[in-house]
């Protein structure tokens, strides 16, 4: 078929190379595509602001746990054990962290990449694109998350644990920051990947909200066969070590594995719960956020499960320890109180990583809506509204999760809690205020994204 | 925020008027071709000048506007957006406005809802017993004013896709106090007067555009709110679909007595309204009441 031809007033139609190499066009869109859009420079700097604080949290982190490796006495593979098991639980908030701040720059891009893939892109050359701008902020954000970790120093340095402080332990090997740097920017260009699959598969998929999945009670039901059969193995007699700290080990996964199943469709019935009573614009908008993705909901705050629960564990043990006569002299002196600082900053580190995650994601979300809030606040929707449903989304799942575990740890041990509770009062309630600042820093977290509101609602005015 | 009595509102309209619509009230129902409601019928759309002759009633000259803008200027940057602008809208009209892109017709409509100020201009609205300098109310006023005297309805419905379509339309009377169930029994009464029954329970992604707008016209008027702005409200549509939305907001907005201003680029849309006036560089250029208007002439009133 030929072309018609073209009239006089038809614009010219460029030459377009036919067979040639496509390799370049993701480079060539993921130029374009940086330039700053309608939201300015708020689009890049997020992302980017959420893998500095991935990168600062997890170089601190791993200095002060590497920090305990200078020591070669008796007492030195305690310390050691301690600290990976704080690593293996701060590895979960991080993980989550990371994962959002991924998402978050893979998402934001999701509109227009669909409408790439819509003009007819190729799969490759979406996921090309989709790649190189998460790799890319990953790499800027990953740098000044190291300066972060260097501006920590002092700080951090001043933490006594053994009767001194850490100092000049706290250095990481040169290599060691390069390969945390190296494995956030993977981290990113992996979840870019991953976080785009339904764009590549579906464009139409991404622009059209679909039903949200539901959660089934079914997961109740295959969790509590999980820690029905996790209770027999540990109850039964080993004639191996081995064995029964394998056991023991398996246990502890297995009960990970059960919170990641039990948490969402927890979260979904207290968000159904929380629909049910809704009497309030804000109590409804927030309980169908809630439910719009109880997946979401609970992978932001479930990092806190573990800590919470191993909080209490830990505590009322260092409580138990605190009350009875000790050692007054030699390394085991400081001991119970180097298990409490341990457990405090766990805590604190875990509540800040959510509080980060959180505020990151609450901002992202109110950015990917802008037309609809300016539309709310047209149609006299009060700010405070929208501010508290936006609030109560995150604190109703917060809350469930870390007094949830909490809860259940201390009546797991409920008779230890209660006596370490009569003979240590302080050292309980010095966890328990622990665990209350924690959720206070959440909530300060999400307070600080009410700027990034009134600055949207400021411009559609 | 109240969860029991509704407050009384700022504007005079009493908690019964506001929510005892637990659906359309007579007023509030869309009239029918014979212009006279009749609850056993289903809801058919009728020609527009059939309605607009129904409200022409409460058009009356001698009645004070409902909306009154004198000398309105706004700028933004080196672009100005009203240019001394002046007009007055009478209960129960129907006033498109039209124009070119960047005549300023958006930011007329924000300003005689009361959601930008203009750089100087006054703004009166005249509400039986009552009447409100809409630029002097602080902004925590505008908001009130908007959520309780205003409907709004935008090109893209932009309703909120989390809740079902009961509830998109529920909350605009939550947020000024009702109780949640009688909100949404409200709500169903005007989702089945406008043709959605049985779709109360659907998420907006489940729902066609002319459908999603069906919604958002049912949100703006939930409220029992006089005045109704849209903003380009079959911009999204196609012709048939856009026809269909028009007639059933027409038929809900002045065929009950309301005053209806849109801003629209449709000349059908435009044309199946009582009133079209024309906007060029921020001025006024031309009024279907008051005839063509010379530029420059339209400062300081044009009626």
């Amino acid at each position: 078929m030929s072309a018609p031809a073209a009239s006089p007033a038809s614009p010219a139609v460029p030459d377009v190379p036919r067979g040639g190499s496509t390799a370049v066009v993701p480079w060539k869109l993921a130029w374009l595509l940086s330039r700053p859009g309608k939201s300015g420079g708020t689009t890049a700097l997020l992302p980017m602001v959420a893998f500095g604080l991935v990168t600062t949290l997890l170089l601190t982190v791993l200095a002060g746990a590497l920090s305990f490796l200078r020591w070669r006495d008796e007492l030195a593979f305690l310390y050691q054990l301690l600290a990976v098991l704080a690593l293996i639980l701060l590895v979960f908030p991080l993980l989550t962290l990371g994962g959002s701040a991924a998402r978050l720059s893979a998402r934001r891009r999701d509109d227009r990449l669909a409408t790439l893939r819509l003009l007819g892109a190729t799969p490759a050359t979406v996921a090309g694109v989709t790649i190189i701008e998460s790799t890319a902020l990953a790499a800027a954000g990953a740098v000044a998350g190291v300066a972060g970790y260097l501006v920590l120093a002092p700080a951090v340095q001043l933490i006594p644990f053994r009767g001194e402080p850490i100092g000049g332990a706290y250095w990481l090997h040169p290599l060691a920051v390069l390969a945390v740097v190296a494995g956030v920017v993977l981290l990113a260009a992996i979840s870019a990947a991953v976080g785009l699959r339904k764009v590549v598969i579906s464009p139409l998929g991404v622009r059209t909200r679909q039903a949200p999945a539901t959660m089934h009670w079914l997961r109740a039901l295959i969790a509590a066969a999980v820690v029905l059969a996790g209770f027999i193995a540990m109850n039964a007699g080993y004639a191996s070590t081995a064995v029964a700290v394998a056991c023991v080990l398996g246990a502890f996964a297995a009960g990970l594995a059960v919170l990641n199943l039990v948490g969402p469709w927890a979260v979904a019935v207290m968000g159904r719960q929380q629909l049910r009573k809704a009497a309030t614009a804000e109590k409804l908008l927030a309980a169908r956020s809630i439910l719009e993705s109880p997946k979401a909901a609970w992978r932001q705050v479930s990092g806190l499960a573990m800590t919470s629960f191993v909080a209490v564990f830990g505590g009322t043990g260092v409580a138990m320890t605190d009350g009875a006569p000790g050692p007054v002299s030699g390394p085991e002196q400081f001991l119970s109180g180097d298990i409490r600082t341990g457990i405090l900053i766990t805590i604190v580190v875990s509540f800040v990583m959510v509080a980060c995650s959180a505020g990151v994601n609450q901002a992202a979300a109110v950015l990917d809506r802008t037309d609809l809030y300016t539309s709310l606040d047209h149609l006299g929707m009060p700010r405070k509204t929208m501010d508290a449903a936006r609030t109560r989304a995150v604190m109703l799942p917060l809350l469930l999760v870390s007094l949830g575990s909490a809860a259940v740890s201390f009546v797991l041990i409920f008779p230890l809690a209660g006596m370490a509770l009569v003979l240590a009062p302080l050292s309980i309630l010095t966890i328990a205020g622990c665990l209350g600042a924690g959720i206070l820093v959440v909530w300060a977290g999400l307070r600080t994204t009410r700027p990034v509101l009134g600055k949207v609602l400021a411009a559609g005015r | 925020m109240s969860h029991g009595r509704p407050e009384r509102s700022t504007l005079g309209m009493s908690p019964e008027r506001q929510f005892s619509a637990f659906g359309p009230t007579r007023r509030q129902r869309p009239c029918h071709d014979d212009g006279i409601m009749n609850e056993n019928r289903d809801f058919t759309p009728a020609p527009a000048s059939t309605c607009a002759s129904a409200a022409g009633l409460l058009r009356h000259p001698s009645r004070p506007p409902m909306l009154s803008a004198r000398n309105l200027t706004k700028t933004y940057g080196a672009t100005t957006a009203l240019a001394g602008l002046s007009l007055d809208i009478r209960a129960g009209e129907s006033v498109a406005i039209m124009g070119a892109s960047g005549s300023g017709k958006t930011t007329l409509l924000h300003v005689l809802a009361g959601i930008i100020r203009p750089d100087s201009g006054q703004v009166h609205l005249n509400l039986p017993g009552q009447s409100v300098q809409v630029e002097a109310l602080a902004e925590s006023a505008r908001s009130r004013l908007r959520r309780e005297a205003f409907g709004f309805v935008f090109q893209q419905g932009l309703l909120i896709p989390e809740l079902n379509a009961l509830e998109n339309v529920a909350v605009a009377l939550m947020l000024n106090g009702a109780p949640r169930p009688a909100s949404e029994q409200a709500a169903a009464g005007w989702l089945q007067a406008l043709g959605l029954g049985g779709m109360e329970q659907r998420r907006i992604g489940e729902l066609s555009g002319g459908q999603a707008q069906r919604v958002a016209i049912a949100r703006a008027q939930v409220t029992g709110a006089g005045v109704i702005f849209a903003d380009e409200p079959t911009g999204a549509l196609d012709s048939a679909t856009s026809a269909d939305v028009m007639q059933v907001l027409l038929e809900s907005t002045i065929g009950a007595g309301k005053t209806l201003i849109l801003v629209t680029h449709d000349d059908g849309v435009a044309a199946s309204c009582g009133r079209v006036l024309t906007m060029r560089d921020g001025r006024l250029t031309g009024d279907s009441a008051g005839g063509v208007i010379v530029a420059g002439l339209a400062q300081g009133g044009n009626r």
